[in-house]
């Protein structure tokens, strides 16, 4: 079998069961390894996946990332897909996101809800977290969750850290109560920042009331 | 995914992981998403360019930066292959507090990629967002992109916001991909600005 799109790598074709050189194998890793695979790194994969077997107030994600897993390698951005509900007592709750659990009123939210033929900007400034999605709630149609991907550029580094996201929310079967969403964020604890926190190292995703058992989230990141 | 140590000893499984992967279905099948480049600014720059884009799928940028135009905003704009003729349509939505706007630009020079923050922002101030080119090595259809982003404004409302755009003179292959901006990149900032390009295949 022949590598098809990736040059370099400089070896050719290995036929299963031939037994490669040492420059093959070495090559064959730095490739894994990102050095000759293009650029830094392996571009995004999977970093951690979490899927609730219990109501829970909090998702946290933590120690593994974004350090210690691929030979101390960074990840510069990081991605997070979810599909999650809501214990709430309503149609529909918020997603939020903490950094680091950094809760000072330090995060504005801008927004763009669709729903039926109706689109609704608005913006939350200087609140204790990041508002990035909506999902359903307890007064949503039972099964009914909310999807989405939120990402994160520049996560490592010692900088304002934004999040865009796209997600959508069903909160009945009746096909016509679903909303499209626009979600843009970000943290102004410019105190930490330019402290030297940078080096972000947890992520805390929490709800208005709290995950139903079935919810899952899955972290990416991108070096 | 199977991580060899760097500067580790190898072992025979290690070889086997390898050989198995290389023969394997994981990078051919189709494959995870590859990180093509990475490009650091730490000053100023007028243009990122990516050259020896392969001819993989897709292609997605990942971005964040700001401008040094005095203004409170400018754009994000990228170019095919170098090309500036006015053949690059894009169409934009936005948040400005309460009101959604859209915005429109048609038969220009380059595409509006994105909005991004600029000089009469304080400087620890930046934008951020992605871009997907969505079957960057087809021969049969125009290029198209959509991006999502957010834009911090410090006097004004932030924007958050999802764009797209179509370039329509003919089909690539595509190679190269060109940013600029309004002003210039501005890298000044702590951290720089950072703009990844990844594919798959």
């Amino acid at each position: 079998m022949t590598l098809t799109g990736i040059t370099p790598p400089a070896f050719t074709t290995i036929t299963q069961g031939a037994v490669g050189g040492a420059g093959d194998v070495n090559q064959m890793i730095q490739s894994l390894n990102g050095t000759a695979l293009y650029g830094p790194g392996p571009g995004w994969v999977q970093i951690a996946t979490q899927t609730l077997g219990s109501t829970t107030s909090t998702v946290w994600f933590s120690g593994s990332f974004p350090v210690s897993i691929y030979n101390n390698f960074a990840f510069n951005h990081l991605a997070l897909v979810y599909k999650a509900r809501s214990s709430a007592a309503a149609t529909t709750a918020n997603l939020y996101l903490r950094p680091d659990f950094i809760q000072t009123a330090t995060y504005d939210t801008d927004s763009l809800v669709g729903t039926g033929g109706t689109v609704t900007s608005s913006e939350t400034n200087t609140q204790t977290s990041m508002t990035v999605g909506k999902i359903a709630a307890a007064s949503s149609t039972a099964s009914m969750y909310g999807v989405g991907w939120v990402v994160m550029p520049n996560w490592y580094a010692q900088n304002c850290l934004n999040a865009c996201a796209l997600n959508g929310t069903a909160f009945t079967n009746a096909g016509n109560a679903t909303s499209a969403n626009v979600f843009g964020g970000f943290s102004f604890d410019f105190s930490a920042i330019t402290g030297g926190l940078g080096n972000r190292s947890a992520l805390w995703i929490l709800t208005d009331g709290n995950f139903v058992s079935g919810s899952s989230f899955t972290i990416y990141g991108s070096m | 995914m199977w991580w060899p140590q760097d500067g580790g000893t190898i072992s025979a499984q290690d070889i086997n992981q390898v050989i198995s992967t290389i023969n394997g279905s994981q990078l051919t099948n189709p494959g995870p998403m590859f990180n093509i480049s990475t490009q650091v600014v730490t000053t100023t720059v007028a243009t990122v360019t990516f050259s020896s884009v392969p001819a993989w799928r897709h292609i997605f940028l990942t971005w964040q930066t700001r401008c040094t135009n005095n203004s409170n905003n400018g754009n994000l704009y990228a170019q095919l292959n170098g090309n500036s003729t006015n053949n690059y349509y894009s169409q934009g939505l936005y948040t400005n507090a309460a009101t959604a706007v859209a915005d429109t630009h048609l038969a220009q020079p380059k595409f509006y990629l994105a909005d991004v923050p600029a000089a009469l922002n304080q400087s620890i101030i930046s934008g951020s967002g992605w871009a997907l080119f969505s079957n960057w090595s087809s021969t049969t259809f125009d290029m198209q992109f959509v991006s999502n982003g957010f834009c911090p404004l410090d006097n004004a409302s932030n924007r958050s916001f999802i764009r797209s755009g179509a370039y329509n003179v003919g089909t690539g292959p595509y190679t190269s991909l060109t940013l600029t901006t309004d002003g210039n990149f501005d890298g000044t900032q702590s951290g720089g600005s950072i703009f990844t390009l990844s594919g798959s295949m």
